[in-house]
């Protein structure tokens, strides 16, 4: 099974991927500092330079499509029905009794866009990092050996296990196993299904085990990798521009407190339409997607 | 007597709960430089005999174990599996269960970072792994993109980087097609070649001939012949007796010659025989 | 036998993690309406140990949260706590008879539904970024609190999964052959089955 990793060249793919860690968290760190959509939404737009910079621009538009249907959902049920706050103060009178809270409308819009930036900066990572090399990293930073190996020979073992499965069904299947029988009929067929599957992987476990033996995997002492990590100018320099952020952005934390500036209803408005707004383009573009799959 | 590869002495083995041990009172020496070719009917004991020559019995596998295996002039039984990896590698029979990393490269540098092998040295010795099993170029892709044939050369060079003193192999071909059985005979036939020293089990006689110096027959966990190919597929009578063959060319000419020394057991040795007899 | 018990361990999460995912995919062939992404993580907490059963949920989550959505890396506190009980029930004896599985997973069901639901309130306000949010939202719609709805929402799947989860892990342990198990005397007596019967299973 392939991780969501592009290939690519890029300066954030050269980074160390232990930067690249250290940069989500700080972008997690940043966005829970702060209760000001306004704040939220400036993480967030800073991020996209960097997926267009890395050429992630079309993989990351795909995947972030999931994440715009929880936000939509997030900032218009909590807007209109979250009972936080002072519930007199609406921003948006929709009908006699339905309207969009000042005070839910900033849960939302703060919801929202933590969730964009925190998704933008995993997706950013994830999309520039190769598996192996973030079991690297994790090895370096004295993650046990056997942890990395776990997370790596998992993405392996998924498409194995997988093939079988299917293999174990087509099998069952061509045995009168029906797989459109009712419900009460399709619970007790998972037995047939899973048995064979559970043993044939207790097998290859017990191989795996064996194999790992062979190859010294228990052997005591330094382990080596044939990737190459080094931390370099271009990691440094990354990690002092995020320690100049994260420096100022908790001395204006201290100063200022949660909230930047005043929260205007405008503010509020143009986060909701905001979303709307690109939530409507992803949902025309699959009516469109679909409509011409039809056609075709 | 310090320098044989392998020396088994009087070795027993029974599973656990077993009614009978499924091996029996085995003994046999091997030198370096020699392979030695294991051939039996299933359930022989075969495989239990190479786990317990890697020392996966009994390190891994519970029973009971009587005698003695000393391989590369370590006690199998006394040291643990992962001090032993220098001295004997094993490859599997199958090809795709060994395999665990994402691409071709880095399942050759796994042995060899767990045994803590320097990077530069590594890249060298994936480049001559790789080569020898003919799979350069294949470097980055992954291992589950490989046939079955590809697969089993991978796991074949896996081993081989990490320069073990002797290389084991249970079944290699087993599970492959015919076009993966030639490929993985190629490059045993190209270790042998280079001086390996090693112990193969095999169901393809023929093969076997042509690149073991030693073969051992077992039958019900005891061995029963042991020798060069050649004394032991001339005599077929006793090899018929347990219900083994031997290979085609030596079955055609027991029908044909009567002096036991002129009964080939691979094909040119057979060609030369027959073209001597036709002279005559 | 230290070493055994080690790399075996090491084997045999990541057969755990790829379990949850087949088995995911599995009942979403056979169009039920169930995940069974847990049953890697009881089978691991059974069979190799509580904690082990834990490091296979963790990882299950990271290694789906690298590949597919992110949104599922703070459910993984759900996938640990059904592991940590499927092993408690399983000590308990629990695991002798179909009544006491189907007890202990609704037991477990209740528990990882309230837990999800909690998780999904405090980190995405109520939501979890997928197809069942929409029904959380429409029972807002209809005047519930939002934590009240996602709780509604997501009950009945997770409470049937749960006990689902642990009946499937309990019939395939019982028919399990016993060469391919460590522990394997403990597990039978945790499965009640270790009177006489197991001759007959290690003949077959």
């Amino acid at each position: 099974m392939n991780s969501m990793y592009v290939q690519g060249n890029s300066f954030l793919h050269q980074l160390d991927p232990r930067t690249k860690i250290l940069f989500v968290f700080s972008i997690i760190l940043f966005v829970f500092l702060f209760y000001d959509p306004m704040f939220q939404f400036l993480v967030t737009v800073s991020l996209l330079p960097i997926v267009f910079l890395s050429g992630l621009t079309t993989p990351y538009l795909k995947t972030v499509k999931f994440m715009f249907l929880l936000v939509f959902l997030i900032i218009t049920v909590h807007g209109l029905y979250n009972p936080m706050g002072d519930v007199t103060k609406v921003t948006w009178q929709l009908t006699e009794n339905l309207s969009f809270k000042h005070d839910a409308l900033i849960y939302g819009a703060v919801m929202s866009f933590r969730i964009l930036s925190i998704g933008t900066a995993t997706l950013l990572f994830v999309m520039s990092t190769h598996p192996s090399d973030l079991a690297n990293a994790l090895v370096k930073w004295k993650v046990p050996h056997a942890v990395a190996f776990m997370i790596l020979s998992t993405f392996q073992l998924i498409p194995i296990i997988g093939r079988e499965a299917k293999v174990i069904m087509e099998a069952q299947q061509a045995r009168c196993l029906d797989v459109k029988a009712n419900m009460i009929q399709r619970v007790k067929h998972l037995i047939p299904l899973f048995a064979p599957l559970f043993i044939t992987s207790f097998m290859r476990v017990h191989q795996m085990s064996q194999v790992l033996e062979c190859r010294g995997f228990s052997s005591t002492g330094p382990k080596t990798s044939l990737r190459e990590m080094t931390i370099g100018f271009r990691d440094y320099a990354f990690l002092t521009a995020i320690a100049l952020f994260a420096l100022a952005a908790i001395t204006l934390r201290a100063v200022v407190g949660g909230t930047l500036l005043p929260i205007t209803d405008f503010v509020l408005m143009s986060a909701l339409i905001g979303i709307w707004i690109v939530c409507s383009i992803y949902f025309f573009d699959f009516l469109w997607k679909s409509v011409r799959k039809k056609v075709v | 007597m310090e320098n044989k590869a392998i020396k088994v002495e009087n070795l027993t083995f029974r599973y656990p709960d077993a009614e009978s041990d499924t091996l029996k009172n085995i003994s046999f020496e091997l030198d370096y430089g020699e392979v030695l070719g294991i051939i039996g009917p299933n359930g022989a004991g075969k495989t239990t005999l190479a786990m317990a020559l890697k020392g996966l019995i009994p390190h891994t596998v519970d029973g009971e174990i009587q005698g003695k295996i000393i391989v590369d002039g370590k006690d199998v039984l006394k040291h643990d599996i992962s001090e032993q990896v220098l001295n004997s590698g094993l490859v599997f029979q199958d090809p795709e269960g060994q395999l665990s990393q994402m691409s071709v490269e880095e399942e050759v540098a796994f042995g060899l970072g767990n045994i803590g092998v320097p990077r530069a040295e590594m890249v060298k010795r994936i480049e001559k792994a790789l080569q020898t099993v003919g799979l350069a170029g294949f470097e980055k892709r992954s291992p589950l993109a490989l046939s079955g044939g590809q697969q089993q050369r991978l796991a074949i060079a896996s081993v081989m980087a990490m320069e073990p003193s002797i290389m084991m192999m249970d079944e290699p071909t087993t599970m492959l097609d015919p076009v993966g059985k030639n490929e993985v005979f190629k490059v045993l036939k190209s270790l042998k070649e280079k001086g390996m020293t090693g112990v193969i089990i095999e169901h393809e006689i023929e093969r076997l001939t042509m690149y073991c110096d030693k073969i051992l027959v077992l039958h019900e966990g005891e061995s029963i012949l042991f020798g060069t190919p050649k004394e032991i597929f001339s005599d077929l009578m006793l090899l018929k007796k347990f219900k083994l063959r031997g290979p085609q060319v030596t079955e055609v000419a027991y029908e044909v010659f009567n002096d036991k020394e002129q009964i080939p057991v691979v094909l040119d040795e057979a060609v030369q025989s027959f073209s001597k007899e036709l002279k005559a | 036998m230290k070493n055994k018990l080690s790399t075996l361990v090491v084997a045999m999460i990541p057969a755990g993690i790829a379990l949850n995912w087949v088995a995911n995919s599995i009942v979403e062939m056979l169009k039920l309406p169930l995940f069974l992404n847990n049953i890697g993580n009881v089978l691991n907490a059974i069979v190799l140990g509580p904690w082990w059963g834990v490091a296979t949920a963790v990882l299950t989550n990271l290694v789906i949260g690298l590949t597919t959505r992110w949104t599922i890396i703070p459910f993984a506190l759900v996938g640990a706590v059904v592991a940590l009980l499927g092993y408690w029930f399983f000590k308990k004896g629990f695991f002798k008879s179909i009544p006491k599985v189907i007890a202990a997973g609704a037991i477990t069901g209740v528990i990882a539904s309230a837990l999800g639901s909690a998780v999904a309130v405090y980190v995405f306000g109520g939501f979890a970024g997928a197809g069942v949010d929409i029904l959380t939202a429409g029972l807002v719609a209809m005047g519930n609190s939002i934590a009240v709805s996602n709780l509604i929402a997501n009950f009945p799947g997770t409470f049937l999964d749960k006990i689902l989860t642990f009946w499937v892990v309990f019939s395939i342990l019982r028919i399990f052959p016993v060469r391919f198990l460590p522990n394997a005397k403990k597990i039978q007596e945790g499965l009640g089955m270790n009177k006489g019967k197991k001759k007959d299973d290690k003949a077959a």
